[in-house]
């Protein structure tokens, strides 16, 4: 009695597990095609530099010493007009050198207001939560202290404001240290797709982009209107983005917006990145999805594909449920026998198709990007889809643990970096000094005495 | 020992499926990307500006011909030659296909041909139905009726785009620029940009009713009224506020607070947007409005006569800018951009820039037209 | 030469130039100067043809439509391939036996093999087993990437011994296998013409190069099939079922995404290079 209804559970868990992962091999392909297809990408490129409120950038840093003046400098070097750029340096408990690289630079530069932390809950949320009290620009940007911001990059992300239903607004990031190891490498293919391709494709759909925390901002008032930073949610990026979203407020994509950014070399920086993606996403998930559904903000298609995006880390379980089931009715004699056994293998062929979904937005931005080289690695992906889907799985174990049994969950962590301090406006990201003119930091800004080659 | 043989096969076979991920793995070990260019910094004449300075460097490195002369250096560049000369007249249809440099006045007569760059250094005029590959002028530049540029005209001081002109991309001017009926570009920065008759008579525009309509509504109005209807607006927080369908308002419009409408946008002559507003769809806005926030429209905008507006408009699909518009503000330029066509009538003056990812084109449309 | 005489205006000079034709060797046919301007890759696109959709929907239908009609003459074909290789890597296959493939269809046919049961397995392939298990371990440890596959190989691993060990008597058939082995390629083939058209087809800026590579890779995914069907068939004669998990998850299905994907990055390294790579392909107005 037994044998069959596990045989028949199995049936079933493979219906379901084909079913789910079919939805999304589907919106791959759709947000995949419709990239490539895309002939007037939505954007505001042209209103770049004519939309200039006034802005603050945020910058938490914690202990980083070796980058900390890398990236004042950049931000300094960038064309925004001084009169409206306020800088925050949020030096969260730093023990090392950063203070002192802070300090000489609000000396220097007038409109950097360092915020000094040395007390309070740990972590980029909290000291988010803090540091906005004390930013008066209309607009923050934030950035991660690691990242190397481009000199245009803030009249880019700034110019999606202009919509008064902008709530935030993300850009491209791009990794740079793509030969530090394999998984560098995969995970640049990786990143390609989910900005390029999915981010791109989702905007334009008229869905919400993800606000990813950094390269990024969101309008202070709207950030006002829905509670400020969570800082209980380990993605504090994702939980606003929702927040946002609930109310009304859409999240704008900048897809010429890029910066370089610095992506985990080693498995195990990458697996924790992982878990506590995982975690928060879930959480948000469990905290939004009924509420996304009763909103009268949101169309149908707009509820759909939030919930997808919250849920897409449940694939990975259910890619090995899928298996899990599979094995049994190769292990079951009688399974053998049943004739609903293409069934079962179905779902294996299914994963071919399903699998190659990712892959299309890989090679779609591969085609876009130019990229050759690279685009060789996708044969090697295949080891970071199993190792992702082996990290996922065990973060959710964990998450679900937690929530049901109720013991403590993962703390907030920073990602750890490996770069030295060579990639500054002076290094070699810019390929040698650069520092900004009066007349391109002014209102207009538009003019430039010896522009650059093309 | 066959299957052992076989069996290596079948290996090097499945190795072969990595391979090439494995060599280039190997070729990008150890390497930075650098994809991005960290300075790039956008530039409105960018292409004039580039132009300029990578001619400046052609000059300095490329030999100059032997058979040169004081009045005409010729340089040679690998497969084209750049020729420099003080000044010159050229006759009715003649043909040039290489790089032309004049260091002072130039004009030419119509339907002429410059198969590659121009470059002047005083001042241009170009005859009618001439064809320019495209044209950098430190001078002031007039092009032709019927002139057709394939890229892009950039002039420091004052520009005119002659009736029925035709130029493929940008049109910039540090001055000035006039934009004559028929002509056409992709897009047209400029301190001030204007078409025919901007000091014709102004349009008369009834005086609108004394009903105005205001957004967020008084605590007093309850019921809808004048296609507008109080419950549909909701706050979004922060001062923002949503309307839930499209607004459709038979009287002046007053918005206090930025605003947006999920659905088609329509208001009255005299309308104020004091404020910020997007419309999910098409939004047309009566005559002699003022916005002083920006406008966004998912769909078509057409902003009706005499409407002035102080910030940015943007169109998801076409936009039209009716006669008499006037695009101006403080310390910024203003900018207007339309995915689909920018028709723009007569006497319509902007200071800053519009652009389209189709076409920008003027229109006339005399004032007797209208009345 | 440049023959400009000094008493010659501009105007003529300029003219002369022309007129004796001293114009570079792209006067007989250089492109058209810098044509536009090479678009950055954020406002880039691929726009989809209606010769590509058609053509490549046509070219899946027909392949499927084809992989449903002749369902089997191809199994038997593929059967002709695997008992060529069967030959090739010296199994003892001793007949071809007829076996139900789908309800309603004409039978296929399967190698018949022998196949030992756990307590006939050689020592030899006891000792495969276990360091198979051991040199999965050790890849685990030094490549971190790995680790989680290598986890779930050593898992099914031993999950196989344990069976083996627990049902002693249990024996497959090789026929059973190569039934098992008919039905699950024959379904990606009717899948896989689709999946080619939407990776290779649809992206690819000359249509006659999608359809070609959709036709390349459906033959080598047929030739490939019957590889690795012997290739398993091989070691589980000589190893009985005690690799046959790992073997079926390796060089099942995944195989057939593996050779998909390795030529996918192969198609789109040439086509990025070569086509949408080239500046005239991206011709912009911006």
């Amino acid at each position: 009695m037994a044998v069959p209804l596990l045989i028949a559970l199995s049936y079933v868990v493979i219906a379901f597990s084909v079913a789910f992962l079919l939805i999304y091999a589907i919106r791959h392909y759709v947000f995949g095609f419709s990239r490539l297809r895309i002939e007037v990408p939505k954007d505001v490129m042209e209103l770049t530099g004519f939309h200039m409120p006034r802005v603050t950038v945020l910058v938490p840093m914690h202990n980083e010493e070796r980058v900390a003046a890398d990236i004042l400098q950049a931000l300094v070097d960038c064309d925004y007009d001084w009169d409206k750029l306020e800088i925050i340096p949020v030096n969260d408990r730093s023990t090392d050198n950063t203070r002192s690289i802070v300090d000489g630079f609000a000396r220097k530069f007038p409109f950097i207001h360092p915020y000094h932390r040395t007390e309070g809950a740990g972590g980029k949320p909290a000291a988010l939560v803090e540091a906005c009290e004390r930013a008066a620009g209309e607009i923050l940007i934030l950035f991660d202290a690691d990242y190397v911001p481009g000199r245009a990059i803030l009249k880019m992300l700034v110019a999606p404001f202009a919509d008064p239903e902008t709530g935030a607004v993300m850009g491209r990031v791009v990794p740079h240290n793509i030969g530090d190891s394999l998984l560098a490498g995969l995970l640049s293919l990786e990143r390609s797709a989910g900005y390029q391709a999915a981010r791109q494709s989702r905007y334009n759909l008229g869905f919400t982009a993800q606000f990813g925390g950094t390269v990024g901002g969101v309008r202070a008032s709207a950030l006002q209107a829905v509670g400020g930073w969570n800082p209980e949610s380990l993605t504090e990026d994702t939980d606003l983005t929702f927040a946002l979203l609930l109310n009304g407020w859409k999240t704008a994509y900048v897809n010429r917006a890029e910066c370089f950014e610095e992506v985990p070399r080693s498995w195990s920086v990458r697996k924790r990145q992982l878990s506590r993606w995982v975690t928060g996403h879930t959480e948000c998930l469990h905290n939004y999805w009924p509420e996304l559904m009763r909103s009268r903000f949101l169309t149908g298609w707009e509820k759909l594909d939030a919930v997808l995006l919250l849920a897409m880390y449940w694939t990975a379980p259910m890619v090995v449920l899928g298996w899990i089931a599979s094995l049994l009715l190769f292990f079951i004699p009688e399974a053998h026998q049943t004739p609903l056994l293409p069934l079962a293998l179905a779902f294996l062929g299914y994963q071919l198709f399903a699998n190659q979904a990712t892959f299309l937005e890989i090679g779609a931005v591969a085609l876009l990007d130019g990229t050759r080289v690279g685009t060789l690695l996708m044969p090697l992906n295949l080891l970071n889809f199993f190792a992702n889907t082996g990290a996922i799985c065990n973060a959710l174990r964990k998450y679900y643990w937690n929530r049901f049994w109720g013991s403590g969950g993962d703390g907030w962590y920073k990602t750890h970096r490996t770069r030295l301090s060579n990639g500054g406006p002076n290094g070699h990201f810019f390929g040698g000094a650069h520092a900004a003119s009066a007349a391109e930091r002014s209102a207009w800004g538009l003019y430039h005495a010896q522009a650059p080659g093309d | 020992m066959t299957f052992l043989f076989f069996s290596f096969v079948f290996f090097a076979l499945f190795y072969m499926h990595f391979a090439l991920a494995h060599r280039a793995w190997l070729m990008i070990r150890g390497k930075q990307s650098a994809e991005l260019d960290m300075g790039y910094v956008r530039l409105e004449d960018f292409f004039g500006q580039s132009f300029r300075a990578k001619l400046s460097g052609w000059l300095k490195t490329a030999p100059q011909q032997a058979s040169s002369t004081a009045a005409l250096r010729v340089f040679d560049r690998g497969n084209e030659r750049i020729f420099v000369a003080h000044g010159a007249s050229y006759p009715a249809g003649r043909r040039e296909t290489e790089v032309l440099v004049i260091e002072g006045d130039f004009t030419c007569g119509g339907d002429c041909s410059f198969e590659r760059e121009l470059m002047v250094k005083g001042d241009c005029a170009i005859g009618a139905d001439t064809h320019l590959q495209a044209v950098a002028v430190d001078g002031s530049l007039n092009l032709g009726e019927g002139a057709h540029v394939r890229r892009w005209v950039d002039a420091a001081k004052h520009l005119t785009l002659g009736p029925d002109v035709q130029v493929e991309s940008r049109v910039t001017s540090r001055s000035s620029i006039e934009f004559l009926p028929g002509a056409k570009a992709l897009s047209l920065f400029a301190s001030e940009i204007f078409t025919e008759g901007r000091h014709d008579a102004k349009l008369r525009v009834e005086i609108a009713p004394a009903v105005i309509v205001q957004i967020p509504h008084p605590a007093s109005m309850k019921e809808p009224a004048h296609g507008y209807d109080p419950a549909k607006l909701h706050a979004m927080g922060g001062g923002t506020y949503l309307y839930d369908g499209a607004l459709r308002v038979s009287a002046p419009l007053h918005v206090t607070a930025p605003l947006v409408v999920r659905g088609e946008l329509s208001c009255e002559q005299e309308s104020l947007f004091e404020k910020d507003v997007k419309a999910q769809g098409d939004v047309e806005i009566g005559a002699a409005s003022m916005l002083k926030g920006n406008l966004i429209a998912g769909g078509a905008m057409k902003l009706g006569p005499n409407t002035y507006f102080q910030g940015l408009l943007h169109a998801g699909g076409a936009m039209r800018l009716a006669r008499g518009v006037r695009g101006l503000r403080e310390k910024l330029p203003v900018a207007a951009y339309a995915a689909g066509d920018l028709i723009v009538e007569s006497n319509v003056v902007v200071n800053g820039k519009l652009a389209s990812a189709r076409v920008v084109k003027a229109l006339s449309t005399p004032v007797a037209w209208l009345e | 030469m440049l023959k400009a005489p000094k008493e010659q205006t501009l105007e003529e000079m300029l003219m002369s130039v022309q007129v004796e034709g001293i114009r570079p060797p792209a006067a007989t046919g250089r492109s058209s100067p810098r044509n536009r301007i090479y678009p950055h890759r954020s406002v880039r696109s691929v726009p989809l043809t209606a010769a590509r959709v058609i053509a490549g929907v046509v070219l899946a239908l027909l392949l499927s439509s084809l992989n449903a009609y002749y369902a089997v003459p191809i199994m038997e074909l593929h059967s002709i391939v695997a008992a060529k290789l069967v030959d090739l890597a010296g199994l003892p296959v001793t007949a071809w036996p007829p076996v139900d493939v789908f309800p309603g269809l004409q039978p296929g046919s399967a190698p018949m093999i022998e196949i030992p049961a756990f307590s006939q397995v050689s020592t030899g392939a006891r000792i495969a087993l276990i360091a198979s298990i051991v040199m999965l371990l050790i890849a685990a440890a030094r490549f971190s990437l790995f680790r989680n596959l290598a986890y779930f190989l050593i898992v099914l691993l031993a999950l196989s011994a344990g069976r083996n060990l627990v049902f002693e008597t249990f024996r497959l058939q090789s026929t059973m296998f190569g039934q098992v082995w008919l039905r699950q390629e024959m379904l990606v083939w009717l899948v896989m013409p689709w999946v080619l058209l939407l990776l290779f087809v649809l992206p690819h800026p000359r249509v006659a190069g999608g359809l070609g590579w959709v036709i390349f890779l459906y033959a080598y995914g047929f030739f490939y099939s019957a590889v690795r069907m012997v290739f398993i068939l091989g070691v589980m004669h000589y190893t009985g079922l005690l690799f046959m998990p790992v073997l079926w998850f390796a060089f099942g299905t995944l195989s057939d995404l593996l050779y998909v994907l390795f030529f996918y990055s192969i198609a789109v390294n040439r086509v990025s290079g070569e086509l949408w790579g080239t500046r005239s392909a991206w011709q912009s107005h911006f």
